[in-house]
């Protein structure tokens, strides 16, 4: 009676971990099923590839959300570094490294705005990073006055480089979301981010300094997404007007997917989030081949946010239920 | 009022564990015990917020089921909530009435719900001044009023509601002295005045020795002694409550 | 009447106001009649969705969705009266449809005891893309006998103003009087000591949903005979930050039981008054993106110091 108990736990652990692998392959082999062109080596290398820009942003926007926090500024974001790169780039003429170096620092200074606004002036989140949103978007569309900015090919080639099929930028995807989840899971930091969504009260009481947790996750927020936004113009091959607008919806979406939760604490950047930003994009490129119309898609993400936090609140409810039983009066 | 056996546990705890007194009109029961002894426990229960686990309860003899706030204060059962439990940006009326507002009479009064404000003011006035508060502060915003005007204008409303049984949780909690003078006068005149019977859960052996008759001691949950005030005195009762001596 | 510590938190608007006065100085035609009328006008949308939020920020949660809600409601109406579906029925489905998405948000945070801000967020995603994908980014048109129903004038004034003026005082007086007003109020202060008293909590917070969701569906009406069409930008995420942006210039508090839906109502009037003038200003359209979103932080950040200050002051 008691093997049986331990045994049906350990399933239902694996079946919630594996849930995402199990998801993942669903979704590919359905859609393979549906359309030959599916279901082939290339397919995959080239949505892999399609989505590692998202892959950066939603990498940093998952620490962000781990801490109960949103970041909807990302896609501004991703739109303004580059921009201000490619304008000292081509306009100016600086040389590569510094241009490259100065995106990273854009982004990393609009992190810092937003943790600093967050935490300082202790403006909730959301409302916070929608207002940074449209001011760096208007400073952005204001540098390039409306213009695009075409980047020099030697450049844009860069963004195409692959070995037979396989493009080089999926590995730099991989590699920084890695990075990031060692950093998640092994470093105090990355501890004390995941607590700090689950419980800031108790994190603060304990002697954590949240603040800094959500001002450092913020940083990174603003760094990948800046990362993303180059990755983007590279493949792209151009800046242009309407870059980033929409991602912080998709990166939500893929976040959500890969098991993170919109209420704190929970969740994993790998496997999780990789499985997520994956699952997406398989749907997304599936439902295309299956000549969906790509209008559809913005309501996919929306119902996967939708239905993924009703399924997330009913985990949150079961173990808060199981916290308060043991409250004394 | 009477309790027998009454049991509160959550999960494993067991936060109030088989305790029984009784309590009759006219009279202050003082409840006394360290922290997590389960006195706040104890009274959450007897008003409601809590369901027991087990135990009877009696009111004037009849057994009653108390699940819930409403059940209490059908009952007479009114609570003096530690922080008051009063809205801080209402005035006393809204305050007073918080719940239980007074309707307008006529058509469009009960069609939409409209509260009696008049009616509501009139009512708190009258009570808030037999208990010594000044009109003027009674139309002001509670979150104006000092410690203990808020204070009063929580009995006020335990008083008005007729609650027959009064439980004052920590009655003089963050008060300043003159304030616990008068609070503990206004304790006693409800006593003698209206015949109530009341509860009064306090850390303050100083304060409990003041005003009640009877003194009842928990510890870990459980009733460990039970005392006529005048019988005992303070170094017994804090022998009782740590359990020491 | 009003003590310093509430004042305060007026102050925002007074800023305002001295601001819209000194550029009315400035600009003159600014301040013509026909220029006024024209911002009134325009600001009715915003102040009724203005109106709506309240509800929700009062009782310390909030409701972000409301104007993606309301695109999607705008062109579910529109969709049924292309159709040749009579214009009452239009109306009638702008308004129900908003109502219902407002009454499923209630149920899941008063019910469900989800939070607001998730809830309402994904039902904000959600209904955006849903607008995308009915609409696939074209607008669609609305019939001019609807517009002409609905934008008709009393006295001069565009019938959505007075609608506006009409309902925000109605509206006050209503939560100033009743007893869902104070219940409303209640819980948004102390849910725990109101639920003890009596007051039913959950009904009121789902209620407050429901009024979400009915001043979103007036507000698409509304709009969609402004603009004499529906479309999914309607609900764009730039209009929530202006709908709280509104509400906190008006004196309502993020933090909940403070502030009234007059307030929101004249917080919508100036910040569409301030649009309106940097547009006339020819202001660059990217400068007044940077203004707008600075503008709401900086005044939602102002509400969050004023609480702070209070609560060290109270002790």
């Amino acid at each position: 009676m008691f093997g049986t108990q331990r045994l049906k736990e350990k399933f239902s652990t694996l079946l919630s971990r594996g849930r995402l692998f199990f998801i993942a392959i669903v979704v590919f082999f359905g859609f393979s099923l549906l359309t030959k062109k599916f279901l082939s080596l290339t397919n995959l290398f080239s949505f892999m590839h399609a989505s590692a820009p998202l892959m950066f942003v939603a990498t940093g926007l998952a620490i962000v959300v781990l801490t109960r926090n949103l970041d909807i500024s990302v896609g501004s974001v991703a739109f303004l570094a580059p921009v201000v790169g490619s304008t000292l780039l081509v306009r100016y003429g600086f040389p590569l490294p510094l241009s490259v170096g100065v995106v990273l620092l854009v982004g990393l200074l609009a992190g810092l705005c937003n943790g600093l606004i967050v935490t300082r002036l202790k403006v909730n989140s959301f409302i916070a990073t929608l207002g940074t949103m449209m001011v760096f978007r208007g400073i952005g569309l204001q540098i390039v006055k409306g213009r695009t900015i075409g980047l020099p090919s030697a450049l844009s080639d860069l963004g195409s480089v692959r070995f037979g099929g396989f493009y080089w930028d999926i590995l730099a995807s991989l590699v920084f979301l890695i990075l990031l989840h060692v950093v998640h899971t092994r470093t105090p930091f990355g501890r004390y981010v995941s607590a700090v969504g689950s419980d800031p009260d108790v994190c603060r009481r304990a002697g954590i300094d949240v603040d800094k947790v959500v001002l450092l996750s913020f940083l990174l927020s603003g760094l990948f997404a800046s990362v993303g936004g180059l990755w983007l113009s590279v493949q792209l091959g151009s800046v242009s007007l309407r870059m980033g607008i929409g991602m912080e919806f998709v990166a939500l979406a893929s976040i959500v997917i890969g098991g993170i939760s919109l209420f704190g604490g929970e969740g994993s950047l790998f496997p999780g989030l990789l499985l997520g930003v994956y699952i997406l994009y398989m749907i997304e490129s599936g439902l295309n081949y299956l000549g969906v119309s790509p209008y559809f898609y913005p309501f996919v993400r929306g119902g996967l946010i939708f239905s993924a936090m009703y399924v997330d609140s009913l985990r949150v409810r079961s173990a808060r239920e199981g916290k308060t039983s043991s409250v004394k009066g | 009022m009477e309790v027998r056996g009454l049991c509160k546990f959550f999960g494993g705890i067991k936060a109030v564990n088989n305790v029984d007194f009784k309590l009759y009109e006219r009279e202050i029961v003082g409840i006394v015990g360290d922290n997590g002894a389960g006195k706040s426990t104890l009274i959450k229960v007897l008003s409601g917020v809590y369901e027991k686990t087990a135990g009877k309860i009696f009111v004037h003899g009849q057994e009653v089921e108390i699940r819930n706030p409403s059940d209490a204060r059908r009952l007479g059962i009114e609570t003096v909530y530690q922080d008051q439990g009063l809205i801080p940006i209402f005035d006393a009326a809204s305050n007073l009435f918080l719940g239980r507002e007074k309707l307008q009479e006529g058509f469009l009064g009960r069609a939409l719900k409209l509260v009696d404000d008049r009616f509501m003011m009139q009512e708190t006035e009258r009570v808030l001044s037999s208990l010594g508060i000044d009109i003027k502060d009674a139309r002001s915003k509670v979150l104006y009023l000092s410690g203990g005007q808020r204070q009063t204008i929580a009995i006020g409303r335990a008083v008005y509601w007729r609650g027959k049984i009064l439980i004052f949780d920590e009655p003089t909690n963050n008060l300043g002295v003159k304030q616990e003078r008068r609070v503990l006068e206004l304790i006693k005149r409800i006593r003698d005045e209206l015949g109530a019977s009341i509860i009064i859960i306090s850390h303050n052996i100083a304060h409990i020795f003041e005003v009640v008759d009877r003194i009842i001691v928990l510890r870990n949950g459980e009733k460990v002694g039970e005392k006529l005030k005048t019988e005992t005195n303070p170094a017994e009762i804090i022998a009782m409550i740590t359990g020491v001596g | 009447m009003l003590r310093r510590e509430e004042a305060i938190r007026y102050l925002p608007l007074v800023v305002f106001v001295v601001l819209v006065v000194i550029l009315g100085l400035v600009v003159p035609q600014l301040l013509s009649i026909r220029n006024i009328v024209n911002v009134l006008n325009q600001s009715a949308a915003l102040g009724l969705m203005a109106i709506g939020i309240t509800f929700t920020m009062v009782t310390g949660g909030i409701d972000l969705s409301g104007p993606s809600v309301m695109a999607l409601g705008g062109i579910l109406g529109a969709m049924v009266m292309r159709e040749g579906g009579p214009l009452v029925m239009g109306v009638i489905v702008m308004m129900l449809f908003c109502m219902t998405l407002g009454m499923l948000n209630g149920f899941a945070v008063a019910y469900l005891k989800m939070v607001p801000f998730v809830v309402t967020l994904s039902m904000m995603y959600i209904s955006m893309g849903a607008s995308i994908w009915l609409t696939r980014e074209v607008s669609i048109s609305v019939p001019p006998a609807f517009v002409k129903a609905l934008t008709f004038r009393i006295l001069g004034l565009p019938f959505p103003v007075f609608l506006l003026f009409a309902i925000a005082f109605l509206t006050f007086g209503l939560l100033r009087k009743t007893q869902y007003g104070r219940w409303l109020y209640a819980t948004g202060s102390n849910p725990t000591i109101a639920k003890i008293l009596g007051v039913p909590v959950e009904q009121v917070i789902f209620r407050a949903y429901l009024f979400s969701g009915l001043f979103a569906g007036l507000s698409a009406i509304v709009t969609t005979a402004r603009l004499m069409s529906a479309s999914s930008k309607m609900g764009s995420e730039g209009v929530i930050l202006n709908v709280v942006g509104a509400a906190v210039v008006g004196g309502v508090s993020v933090h909940g039981a403070e502030g009234s839906v007059l307030g929101a109502a004249i917080g919508a009037i100036f910040i569409t008054i301030l649009e309106n003038m940097m547009n006339m200003m020819q202001v660059s359209y990217y400068l007044s993106l940077i203004a707008k979103g600075g503008l709401v932080v900086a005044v939602v950040a102002f509400d969050c110091w004023r609480k702070e200050r209070s609560y060290y002051e109270r002790g």
